[in-house]
């Protein structure tokens, strides 16, 4: 370790993931119309009515959200950045690690900006489709979203490998969350039962495949933020000592 | 890396396996509890339904798949107690029976899905199908997740020094494992004996 | 009270053959789905106890363990009943 590490872009970064969390929630959810999400088997006319209705909130929210969609993806690479202190960014293993953390985090922003843009579309001239035409994009959004929880996998077993590897006597970020990590990506697989049901719980907007995927993901981003945060300070320290 | 001797025996108060592995295993406890509530909110609401397709289930099945994975976690614990006294033939014994017997699970249940599969009752067939083909389903996921990780064990007990690193990796394997068997004591008997009165 | 494995396997296998007996006609089917439950339960403690050696002391493991299983076993029983 030579001196001082340069960790000025890190902190700025690793609040993006809150942000991105914060203006998602709001944008896509309460003004799309997707927290909670309507019931699989809600009339084509209640979908069709709402986005009617409802034209300038819902493209005001999927604009604002596909903009913001980038700040998962700088998240994610701060996070990583940090990941290469604990699981050795250096050695080829570790960087194997470091690299699909990024992967996941940059694929999981094409994940929320393509749907995004099919809630977009239902919003663009509503008056001119079929009720049964905005219903399949708001579906056709949902099953998309959904169905690529793998790739936020990739992220969190990437982060949950990395964060468990160091060595430190009280490591960067605990074993707890890099576990909790872990288990919210295997978790996901649940989503797999989603095209399978109008309703109940395991439907889109269900107990398990809404309520509890979206909040435990959402809950992972902003705890393991303070952790990297923390962490940001603990390198700086490390290489000023050493 | 520092040399550690091999043999090490449990203390009292140790925490067996990894602290981590234990969040996911809470984690993992937590969604079986919510699994179960989802299902006895379900049953209230049509006891009848659930009553009439418990009585499809082949109950002889689930007794046998409870007693396969009570076998294999006993030989499973062997295997650590064989780790801890640094016995490395024992553990490579007791950890293939541990994966013989568990595998015994697997057949069971294939056999089980497809008997379901020819009988044309499937996932959506009603809901108290869909818990009994999700929750088994995520619950076999478990098990085919534990059978790799006693596989990689048995890898490990070939080759890694017997150290107290592989007695944190074999217990914390073996938490998993027990695991798999404690959420099926809580499946089996929700699924396949809870007959209406 | 130390037992060893084998007894604790012998325990388990002789109440998971009492639920299965409980599930016939011997006992009405109340009784009989509330004592399946329950003993359910009992195996539970038994694994986390004895095979996963999870202790009370020193971390709180073994409470939220235990929490686990009581909230658990009333939702399950709780349900029963008032269905």
């Amino acid at each position: 370790m030579s001196g001082k590490v340069d960790t000025r872009y890190w902190r700025f970064c690793a609040w993006m993931g809150p942000v991105f969390v914060a203006i998602f929630y709001y944008c896509w959810g309460v003004l799309g119309h997707n927290f909670p999400p309507f019931s699989p088997d809600a009339p084509a006319s209640e979908v069709a009515g709402y986005f009617r209705d409802h034209r300038d909130g819902v493209r005001l929210g999927m604009v604002i959200a596909m903009t913001a969609a980038p700040c998962y993806g700088v998240w994610g690479y701060a996070l990583a950045k940090v990941m290469e202190h604990t699981v050795g960014g250096d050695n080829p293993s570790g960087n194997l690690m470091v690299q699909l953390a990024r992967l996941g985090a940059a694929w999981t922003t094409i994940t929320v900006l393509v749907p995004t843009s099919f809630w977009l579309t239902a919003a663009f001239r509503p008056d001119a489709l079929p009720d049964w035409m905005i219903q399949m994009l708001y579906d056709m959004a949902w099953l998309l979203i959904d169905l690529a929880y793998a790739v936020t996998s990739v992220q969190l077993f990437a982060l949950g490998v990395g964060f468990m590897a160091d060595k430190r006597a009280v490591p960067l970020v605990p074993k707890w969350l890099a576990w909790y990590g872990i288990w919210v990506g295997f978790m996901f697989i649940a989503e797999c039962l989603m095209p399978y049901f109008m309703n109940g719980a395991f439907a889109r907007s269900g107990i398990l495949n809404f309520w509890i995927e979206f909040l435990i993901w959402m809950a992972w981003v902003p705890v393991l933020t303070v952790y990297a945060l923390k962490a940001i300070t603990r390198i700086e320290q490390e290489h000023a000592a050493a | 890396m520092p040399q550690l001797k091999g043999g090490i025996s449990g203390q009292a108060h140790h925490l067996p396996g990894d602290s981590g592995v234990w969040t996911f295993i809470i984690a993992d406890m937590g969604a079986f509890a919510m699994f179960f509530l989802v299902f006895t909110a379900g049953r209230m609401a049509s006891p009848d339904l659930f009553e009439a397709s418990r009585q499809h289930l082949d109950a002889t099945l689930g007794l046998l798949n409870t007693l396969i994975l009570l076998t294999s976690s006993l030989f499973m614990v062997k295997a650590v107690e064989a780790a801890r006294a640094g016995e490395r033939g024992a553990v490579q014994r007791n950890l293939a029976l541990t994966i013989l017997i568990g595998l015994g699970f697997a057949v069971t249940k294939i056999m089980e899905y497809k008997a379901k599969g020819a009988a044309g009752i499937g996932l959506t067939t009603n809901e108290f199908y869909t818990y009994y083909f999700a929750f088994t389903g995520i619950h076999f996921l478990h098990f085919i997740i534990g059978i790799g990780a006693l596989l990689m064990m048995v890898a490990k007990a070939r080759r890694d020094l017997l150290d107290a690193k592989f007695v944190t990796w074999i217990e914390s394997v073996g938490c998993y494992w027990h695991m798999v068997d404690l959420l099926w004591i809580m499946l089996f008997p929700l699924l396949y004996l809870l007959r209406a009165g | 009270m130390h037992l060893r494995a084998i007894h604790i396997w012998a325990i388990l296998v002789t109440a998971t053959l009492l639920s299965w007996f409980l599930k016939g006609d011997a006992v009405s089917a109340k009784v009989g789905a509330t004592a399946v439950i329950l003993i359910a339960a009992f195996k539970i403690n038994l694994v986390v106890g004895h095979f996963m050696e999870l202790k009370w002391q020193p971390r709180p493991f073994r409470i939220v363990v235990s929490v686990w299983l009581a909230l658990v076993t009333t939702i399950i029983i709780g349900g029963y009943w008032a269905a």
